[in-house]
């Protein structure tokens, strides 16, 4: 005899299709005729929804982000087996694939988009974006303040953007192939925002004035343009066309700024 | 791949090590290293999401039982006779989930998921919460079909219980 507790243990969970054997028939057929049971069904269904529905989604933090990432990067450096090498290569191929993949959802077809593998200039920025935090440098949401500081350290201007809904944090300076740029940090969305000026990296940005370029590195997307002889860079956790949106305040701003 | 799924995996670790940051963000550097070693095993791209969640559950159980006695384990499951005897004793009553406001049952669910022993709390997170099938979720915790399907159903009644008395204390419970 099909007792209710067989019945459920045969219904539930509800794995999909499965072969309707007699017993099963015999389940069915139970339940279309219990209350008790249906109401169990009834429950469970919607106990998951409402879980699934209720359980907060909190993101991953900037921070725990950063420090996966340099974790990840730590043994990609200290593997140099070649087993271990191409396996990581995969990864960081597999990785890439990903992320282009990732920025085609995101829209970013929109602008022309390439993963250039590492090392490379590109790859620097956001290697130093992500130690950004310990540099020294001048913290200060004055963006006069900060002009001046960094005109007092670099060969050349530095015009500090603003860009809705971002906090100015500072600025510091930064080492790139042996040629001194300058970093200024911002938070957005209570994520980290910087922005870069250097001279002009040769073949790793577009070569027509202000075209801007997304790249991915490590789970940050960079916007890189060039303009007077500089490229300009924005790195942050942001989608990319939240970025691309900045990096076009930045170049009005800029061009404001020169037509003045 | 990580990137795309660093979000789930860090929400599930979060709840597996019940909403002790550091413990999580220990636990997913631990499954990203485990899975960047162990990329080379993954053939099917696809099933890139499931793989992750397998390498993060089982790094987890790892960690657990190093904590506790295996034979402590083994007597927390269900047998087939028990199972459906647990199933056949469930007492259907006005459930606090129609009644709640969703983030309030956030908030409570978050306790209560915390308060669950950590094989059933893993399997709520699993099917309940990401979506993965009992099949899936028996192969990334590596026990049987009917073992997932008796802790889910322990967790869900315990959820219940636990969501049952706050809900009523504060007037949100509306008796059917």
């Amino acid at each position: 005899m099909m007792t209710c507790g067989r019945a459920r243990r045969l219904l539930w969970p509800d794995g999909g299709p499965r072969e309707a054997t007699a017993e099963i028939v015999a389940a069915r057929e139970h339940a279309s005729r219990c209350p008790l049971c249906q109401r169990f069904l009834q429950d469970m269904r919607r106990l998951s929804d409402r879980i699934h529905e209720a359980m907060p989604r909190p993101e991953a933090p900037v921070e725990v982000r950063d420090r996966l990432f340099k974790a990840i990067a730590r043994a990609r450096t200290d593997g140099t087996a070649g087993d271990t090498i191409r396996r990581h290569r995969r990864w960081v191929a597999g990785l890439a694939a990903a992320l282009l993949a990732g920025g085609t959802w995101l829209g970013l077809s929109l602008v022309p988009e390439r993963v250039i593998p590492s090392p490379d200039p590109l790859g620097a920025i956001v290697e130093d974006h992500l130690r950004s935090q310990r540099n020294a440098g001048l913290a200060s949401s004055d963006s006069l303040e900060v002009a001046r500081w960094l005109a007092d350290r670099l060969p050349f201007a530095v015009e500090i953007p603003i860009f809705p809904d971002a906090q100015l944090k500072g600025a510091r300076l930064l080492l790139v192939n042996r040629q001194s740029g300058a970093v200024v940090d911002y938070v957005i969305a209570g994520r980290s925002l910087s922005y870069y000026v250097l001279p002009a990296i040769e073949g790793e940005v577009s070569t027509a004035a202000r075209e801007i370029r997304v790249a991915s590195r490590a789970g940050y997307r960079i916007a890189a343009w060039e303009d007077g002889g500089l490229t300009h860079a924005l790195v942050a956790g942001l989608p990319g066309p939240k970025l691309v949106e900045l990096a076009h305040y930045c170049i009005t701003q800029m061009t404001a700024a020169v037509a003045v | 791949m990580l990137t795309e799924h660093l979000d789930a995996l860090f929400r599930t670790a979060l709840r597996l090590c019940r909403g002790h940051e550091a413990d999580a963000e220990d636990l997913l550097q631990d499954t990203a290293l485990r899975a960047f070693n162990s990329y080379g095993q993954l053939r099917e791209p696809a099933a890139a999401r499931s793989w992750l969640f397998t390498i993060l559950s089982r790094t987890h159980l790892n960690r657990v039982r190093t904590r506790r006695r295996q034979a402590e384990m083994v007597s927390t499951d269900l047998d087939e006779p028990a199972f459906e005897a647990a199933l056949a004793e469930w007492a259907p009553v006005p459930s606090p989930a129609d009644n709640v406001e969703t983030w309030q049952l956030g908030e409570q669910l978050t306790q209560a998921l915390d308060g669950l022993p950590p094989e059933l709390r893993g399997v709520v997170l699993l099917v309940d919460v990401e979506g993965f099938t009992q099949r899936e979720v028996a192969g990334m915790v590596g026990v049987p079909e009917g073992t997932v399907a008796s802790r889910l159903f322990r967790a869900r009644r315990q959820l219940r219980n636990a969501l049952e008395a706050p809900a009523r204390d504060s007037r949100l419970w509306r008796h059917q």
